[in-house]
């Protein structure tokens, strides 16, 4: 454990106030929106966060993981959101580069359709989930650790996918063993999403146009967002609000490079 | 649909070009400049600036220091010719795994790579950041930035700007990638410069050259 500790940073409280009805509405509305009548929500936390100084990252977290403990919890180390966190920093730059390429899709797709070329398209969509990342000789002596998901569903903003137990990742990470996560992109301004199981898809949101948050940021004015939220995209928004205006308990990863490049060194 | 990528050392103003390019859609600008056309700002990402506390920027201009982590980017539409581009601005401190990461996907990515300097150091230790990056295309483009930081007269200006324009194509050439094109930029809005706004258009008439030529 003592040797774990070195390249994996536990969260520190970087900022204390936190309003309970934001935060007990928020966890509720995300777990009603991955649930479904025949199955109860997976355990998942929801994070939004940005970076502090150059090797920080700050974060505010929406927890619903049986069994995970959290940063404030006494005599347990939160392995899972210090992993989760650390993750989210260098899964969110693959994450938005694969979100921009969705123009360019779109575009292929336009363009082949109008000359009435669906076979193509039907093969180009095919490979659309498996992300082209540079080769390990790229990285000299080191291991590209960043091929370590698969995109199951996307729109302009919102990407689900898996990360895959086989990759190298697993091999440092044993608590990863297939992990689900959702990335959401507002305003330049992202939100994480990990699960322990598929959810269903029918409320995340996917081609649907997500509210704008717009009013004064007033944690009033965000609960009534929120109640009102239809889909997951809408309670991220909330999430990246609540963030961005501190009304949620914030931690920070003083350095989340220790993991990536525990992982680079193969 | 062009991607396009700002690769360079840190603090060459890759951030700045970008954010002026910004500006230059969102006022309009962009149609003002040499081979300007009306352009539409689809997405703009700038969340992997991180702000550096105790940075020199933060008297001077009540600007905060900031350093890229994660490459910023943005998508605009070429309202002529319905054409998304996209120009990525990855972080310049390659000895940071996560922003290696970016150069090295930017760097792969990118259809068309535009080398940024600064002419407010030496060239030298700005072209080692391009010795650690590989899978350039054959020919790219350079932007040679902070023009308005060159000291003396016309004539000496000219003299260093042609000075450090054969350093790098000397180098480029050694490594047998062909610099199509130089651009003579300024990245940021500075008072007491007279020539300001030829090098600040400068930024978006390169941009959209590149778009043009090889969209």
């Amino acid at each position: 454990m003592a040797k774990k500790q070195k390249w994996l940073i536990m969260p520190k409280v970087h900022s204390k106030f936190n309003d309970q009805k934001i935060q007990d509405l928020l966890i509720d509305k995300a777990s009603k929106f991955l649930s479904s009548p025949e199955r109860e929500a997976p355990s998942f936390i929801f994070l939004s966060g940005q970076f502090f100084d150059v090797k920080g990252f700050a974060y505010s977290a929406l927890r619903a993981w049986k069994g995970a403990a959290k940063p404030t919890d006494s005599g347990r180390r939160p392995l899972l959101e210090a992993t989760f966190a650390s993750l989210s920093v260098y899964l969110s730059s693959l994450l938005s580069l694969q979100s921009d390429f969705y123009f360019a899709y779109d575009e292929i797709k336009d363009i082949l359709a109008e000359k009435n070329r669906e076979d193509l398209w039907a093969i180009v969509e095919e490979k659309l989930p498996f992300i082209s990342l540079p080769p390990r000789e790229m990285y000299g002596s080191q291991v590209s650790p960043i091929s370590p998901y698969f995109v199951i569903n996307q729109d302009e903003d919102l990407i689900l996918g898996e990360i895959y137990p086989s990759v190298y990742l697993t091999e440092i990470i044993k608590s990863i063993k297939s992990r689900f996560f959702v990335f959401f992109q507002h305003q330049g301004y992202s939100s994480f999403g990990f699960f322990n199981s598929l959810p269903g898809l029918k409320n995340f949101g996917f081609e649907q146009q997500a509210r704008e948050f717009s009013s004064d940021p007033t944690p009033e004015n965000l609960l009534k967002y929120a109640k009102n939220a239809k889909n997951l995209k809408e309670v991220m928004i909330a999430l990246i609000h609540a963030h961005n205006n501190a009304f949620l308990e914030q931690f920070l990863i003083d350095d989340y490079e220790l993991l990536l490049n525990k992982l680079l060194e193969g | 649909m062009v991607n396009i990528g700002l690769l360079g050392d840190i603090s060459v103003g890759k951030t700045s070009l970008l954010r002026l390019f910004v500006r230059y859609l969102n006022k309009g600008d962009i149609e003002n400049v040499e081979g300007g056309t009306k352009c539409t700002v689809m997405k703009t990402d700038f969340s992997g600036e991180a702000t550096v506390p105790g940075g020199k920027k933060e008297d001077a201009l009540n600007e905060k220091e900031t350093k890229t982590i994660h490459p910023n980017r943005i998508v605009f539409r070429d309202d002529k010719t319905n054409k998304a581009h996209t120009i990525f601005a990855p972080g310049g401190d390659v000895g940071r795994a996560v922003v290696k990461m970016g150069v090295i996907t930017i760097s792969r990515i990118a259809t068309q790579i535009v080398a940024v300097f600064s002419m407010d150091r030496p060239i030298e230790e700005q072209l080692k950041f391009f010795t650690d990056v590989r899978f350039f295309p054959k020919a790219i483009y350079v932007c040679i930035n902070k023009f308005d930081l060159v000291e003396g007269n016309k004539a000496d200006k000219e003299k260093k700007l042609e000075a450090v324009k054969k350093k790098i194509v000397d180098y480029f050439t050694k490594r047998k990638i062909e610099v199509k094109e130089t651009y003579i930029t300024c990245g940021e809005t500075v008072e007491g410069f007279a020539d300001i706004e030829t090098y600040n258009n400068a930024v978006a008439e390169m941009i959209l050259e590149i778009c043009t030529a090889t969209g």
